[in-house]
């Protein structure tokens, strides 16, 4: 999902910086907060472990398959702030020294699968605690953030055309209107992305409870 | 020139190439880049191509197609963005592979402490992955089910969670043993 650089007119990405600055600022101060005394080095941990999760890729029904972002694992372990800002230091390190996604656009994919995905998975989580099947709630809150994440770069992508265009009137950005990134890229995330996140959110938390009673039942019998 | 003014100067150009909007421009700043680059030329640009590949020559190449069947001129719109894209990213393969980049974006002591140890742990994360995915080649003789797939999913990306957590508590003590107080 990540946008590279050159496709984003800076009518866009320079409001999207100037957004994303404070929100960074408030998500740095919370995730301190969150994480006390340990916080750099559980920060960096799970910096890390966004950054690993993308390299899993993952099969789902239909016979393709992609990689997972893991917002809402984040977001539903650690809370939406302290996601949205692991997720966007490792867009940060991707993009500066792995040259993936562009600096230029760092603060649209950080928006989007920073703090989008994070709260939406959050608070998807939230709404259907203890309402539905413990797997559904985790798949919807995975399914749904990545979902609500691909809206935004739809519509950052789609709006180019009127925003960027030469002496002929051909775009110079990125070409497609919201015409064509709306069905394209959400659909692809509502029908394939969403449901590799949704997995993967499923499968590692159905591991992270298992482990989590495991320890429990040990520590009743010590 | 510090490392920092190095950055601005950086983001500064980034800006300015996101801006033009034919391909004539972009062609003398990739010849600059270029020359700037020296012998490492040819890896940057290797790098840059393989990049932008990924994205932009399939969307360009679409797009293109889409103006070729209309019968209106292509040419200008895929090399003006073919090639501000490939500019943008030798320009920062360029930066990352002559400036130090912690010291560049240096603005807080706290955040270039946590970039530092991030990327050192994602390089970690990175050999570990490429260990356990050999491994798991090594030791797997038949087509596993989806089942077993999932199954080694969910254990894998759990145990790197389980390994980066533990692993943070223990970089947090040897940090607090050295005398680093956060």
């Amino acid at each position: 999902m990540h946008i590279p650089d050159g496709f984003i007119s800076p009518s866009t990405y320079i409001p999207a910086t100037v957004a994303a600055i404070p929100l960074l600022i408030v998500a740095w101060k919370k995730t301190k907060e969150a994480i006390n005394d340990e916080s750099y080095a559980f920060l960096s941990s799970l910096t890390a472990f966004s950054f690993v999760i993308m390299m899993f890729n993952i099969p789902i029904p239909g016979g393709t398959s992609g990689h997972a972002i893991g917002a809402a694992i984040l977001a539903i372990l650690f809370g939406p702030w302290v996601a949205a800002f692991c997720l966007s230091l490792t867009l940060f390190i991707q993009a500066l020294i792995f040259g993936d996604g562009g600096l230029s656009v760092f603060a649209i994919n950080s928006l989007a699968m920073g703090f989008v995905a994070s709260f939406s998975a959050f608070y998807a989580h939230k709404l259907l605690h203890d309402r539905v099947n413990n797997n559904l709630v985790l798949f919807l809150a995975g399914w749904s953030g990545i979902v609500a994440a691909s809206v935004v770069v739809a519509v950052a992508l789609g709006i180019q055309p009127l925003l960027g265009v030469d002496a002929l009137g051909h775009p110079i950005y990125f070409p497609f209107g919201l015409n064509v990134t709306l069905p394209a890229v959400v659909g692809s995330h509502l029908l394939v992305f969403g449901v590799v996140e949704g997995f993967a959110t499923m499968l590692v938390m159905g591991f992270v409870e298992k482990i989590k009673n495991q320890s429990t039942a040990k520590g009743a019998t010590v | 020139m510090p490392a920092k003014t190095y950055f601005l100067l950086y983001i500064g150009a980034l800006i300015a190439i996101s801006t033009l909007k034919s391909y004539e421009p972009l062609l003398i700043i990739l010849a600059l880049l270029m020359i700037m680059s020296g012998k490492s030329v040819l890896s940057i640009a290797r790098r840059s191509f393989i990049l932008v590949a990924l994205f932009s020559l399939f969307i360009t190449l679409s797009y293109s197609f889409t103006l070729y069947l209309r019968d209106e001129s292509f040419w200008h719109y895929f090399l003006t963005v073919n090639l501000r894209s490939f500019d943008m990213i030798f320009l920062t393969l360029l930066f990352t592979s002559r400036v130090n980049i912690y010291e560049a974006v240096a603005f807080s002591k706290d955040l270039t402490f946590l970039l530092v140890l991030s990327v050192s742990k994602i390089m970690n994360m990175q050999r570990s992955f490429a260990d356990y995915t050999d491994a798991l080649k090594s030791r797997t003789l038949r087509k596993p089910s989806r089942q077993e797939i999932y199954g080694y999913l969910g254990s894998a990306i759990a145990g790197f969670l389980d390994k980066n957590i533990r692993e943070g508590k223990e970089n947090f003590e040897a940090m607090k043993s050295r005398g680093f107080h956060v």
